[in-house]
């Protein structure tokens, strides 16, 4: 029959009053496990790893190799040098890690709708929170471990490895790592709230980068017992920690601690709102 | 093997003798555009449904809608009774969409989409490799199952994306425009598939290619500005909207149409133009088909013509199609 009259309500089947369970993170493993293996099966874990590796492992030590000649067989420093060389390390981590940080993961959730293998996703069974947390935690822990962990235990091996002082705060340097990877986790999840704003990559990291640099111009306005809350400053106790001193100042890692999980927070609450078509 | 799954698909009993998707009232605005302005639909669980209408009718928003991409402004839309805003991941794990242009992982090969569909249906690993294969072949993809999807040709995508939507035995099959980016080639393979669903699964498909739709549709929906401007099954669509006679005679055919012309029963009459013919053609208008058919048999025996046809003008789905949409049937493919 031939219809174009309208009904009143829509009809039920007998399985509509049943409740079924709805997992939180329905889906988070499955996604977890798609990112990971996105990172090595497109070669850009080899690729990014190999050259933080080169930029932050190896330059900070061939800038000292040249020091002086060989003491059974390594290469005499001074302890002044050791701090210097511990200082560039830190900071070529904190600063180029981030930048390589963003240029990685700039494109996790924006990328994904452009190519609409995002709205694809949605129509599964699979909820937006795991989606979100699973796409974090994945980029994050992978991100921090190519551009971090990987150039960080190079450098300190080959320190241990070439000069007479070799490491000479390995608990030292393990905070530091820490502290870089708990920066670049906090810039990545700065990143995943901003591509629920975003819808292109281009804002993301220009916001992103923008933020790095805020604490500068601000300084002009705003006392520093406020600007040494930015997490960027993070890089300053990792510094500290690095060359076996006592570390300080606290408020930029307790600031990180905070903004982190309302990013992430923020980013979920987006993310289940988003209409996609 | 591809058999064997599309039998397991069929689901619960309950869920397929009652309506597989029932919409009522559907709006949906985007700031000062409304893409839906109350749409009302009853899908048949079981039926092969052509979603028909031109460019901007409001059918991807429609299908978005039912897929839990997007929210509708005002409405109700369930999918096997369940609400398709509160009850999203229910009704996820009982639709497969698939969207026009699909896209998925260049780095994926075909077979790992499938399987990575298939972990979100919480099936066994042995499971989800043997649908599969089975959907694989279905799909006639088999023997590039091994090839990266950055290989793949637009309609070797578009025959994934109808088998990733098929994993996990859902229930009710979402497919937005699945042949309108393909060649005739790549149009007939789908059409073909969707054929081999039939009673297996509820396949909900949204196009403007009338000649699809006619072929493989068990029944129809012709929305238009966001609307529902009519539902129903193919063969009741076309009969309905049959209301003109096509009439064969042999014989001097002027009296005929002299004595019809004033009858109550005939709106018009128009005569096709056939010189030295043995047989004429008129196409009469009925006010009413039953009385008019019976009108000019009774008529053709007493002027003594040989009556060779009578039967109400068979119209094709573009002929309705045309009717209902008027000037919005702008992007129609015959």
């Amino acid at each position: 029959m031939v219809s174009t009259a309208t009904t009143a309500a829509v009809p039920r089947t007998p399985s509509a009053g049943r409740q079924e369970q709805t997992p939180f993170l329905a889906g988070f493993g499955n996604i977890f496990h798609k990112e990971a293996l996105e990172w090595f099966r497109t070669r850009r874990f080899a690729i990014s790893a190999t050259l933080t590796s080169l930029l932050v492992g190896v330059v900070p030590i061939g800038v000292f190799i040249h020091e002086g000649g060989l003491h059974h067989g390594r290469i005499p420093i001074s302890s002044g040098t050791y701090q210097n060389m511990m200082n560039g390390w830190m900071s070529l981590s904190v600063t180029l890690g981030t930048y390589l940080m963003i240029a990685l993961t700039m494109g996790m959730l924006v990328r994904e709708e452009e190519m609409g293998t995002a709205q694809w996703l949605f129509t599964k069974p699979v909820s937006r929170l795991a989606y979100a947390l699973a796409k974090y935690s994945a980029n994050a822990a992978i991100a921090a471990f190519a551009a971090v962990i990987v150039p960080g235990a190079i450098f300190l091996a080959l320190t241990q490895l070439l000069f007479t002082t070799g490491v000479q705060h390995w608990g030292g340097a393990g905070i530091a790592l820490g502290l870089a990877s708990f920066h670049a986790a906090t810039v990545i999840a700065i990143i995943l709230a901003l591509s629920t704003i975003f819808s292109s990559q281009g804002p993301v990291a220009g916001v992103v980068f923008g933020l790095g640099f805020l604490p500068f111009p601000a300084a002009l306005v705003l006392p520093l017992s406020v600007l040494g809350l930015a997490p960027v400053f993070i890089g300053q106790p990792a510094l500290l920690a690095a060359a076996g001193q006592h570390i300080r100042p606290w408020e930029p890692v307790v600031s990180a601690l905070v903004l982190l999980p309302v990013c992430l927070a923020f980013a979920c609450a987006r993310l289940s709102r988003k209409q996609l078509q | 093997m591809a058999t064997d799954v599309l039998e397991r698909m069929q689901g619960p009993a309950a869920a397929r003798s009652a309506g597989a998707i029932a919409v009522r009232g559907l709006v949906k605005r985007y700031g000062t555009v409304t893409a839906l302005q109350g749409l009302d639909l009853d899908v048949p669980a079981g039926a092969v449904f052509g979603f028909l209408g031109p460019n901007g009718a409001g059918k991807t928003t429609a299908l978005s809608i039912l897929a839990g991409l997007s929210q509708p402004t005002a409405g109700e839309a369930r999918i096997c009774g369940y609400d398709v805003v509160n009850h999203g991941m229910a009704v996820r794990r009982r639709i497969g969409f698939l969207r026009q242009d699909p896209r998925f992982y260049t780095w994926m090969t075909g077979r790992e989409v499938l399987q990575f569909t298939g972990r979100f249906f919480d099936m066994a690993a042995a499971e989800i490799d043997r649908q599969a294969d089975a959907l694989l072949d279905l799909v006639d993809l088999g023997g590039a199952a091994g090839r990266k999807m950055g290989t793949y040709s637009g309609g070797m995508r578009q025959r994934l994306g109808i088998a990733q939507a098929l994993m996990g035995h859902p229930e009710v099959l979402l497919l937005d425009e699945p042949c309108s980016a393909l060649d005739p080639a790549g149009r007939r393979e789908v059409i073909e598939i969707m054929e081999r669903l039939r009673g297996t699964v509820t396949v909900f498909y949204s196009t403007h290619i009338l000649q699809d739709v006619e072929r493989v549709a068990d029944a129809v929906a012709i929305v238009s500005h966001g609307r529902r401007v009519l539902q129903g099954t193919m063969s009741d669509l076309l009969a309905a909207s049959g209301s003109a006679l096509a009439v064969e005679v042999e014989g001097n055919s002027t009296a005929l149409v002299g004595a019809l012309h004033h009858h109550p029963a005939i709106g018009g009459i128009s005569c096709e133009p056939r010189a030295g013919a043995a047989v004429q053609r008129l196409r009469i208008e009925a006010v009413d088909m039953a009385v008019a058919r019976r009108t000019v048999q009774t008529l053709a025996v007493e002027l003594d013509l040989l009556l060779v046809s009578c039967r109400p003008e068979q119209k094709t789905l573009e002929d309705v199609f045309l009717e209902l949409t008027g000037d919005d049937s702008g992007d129609i493919a015959a």
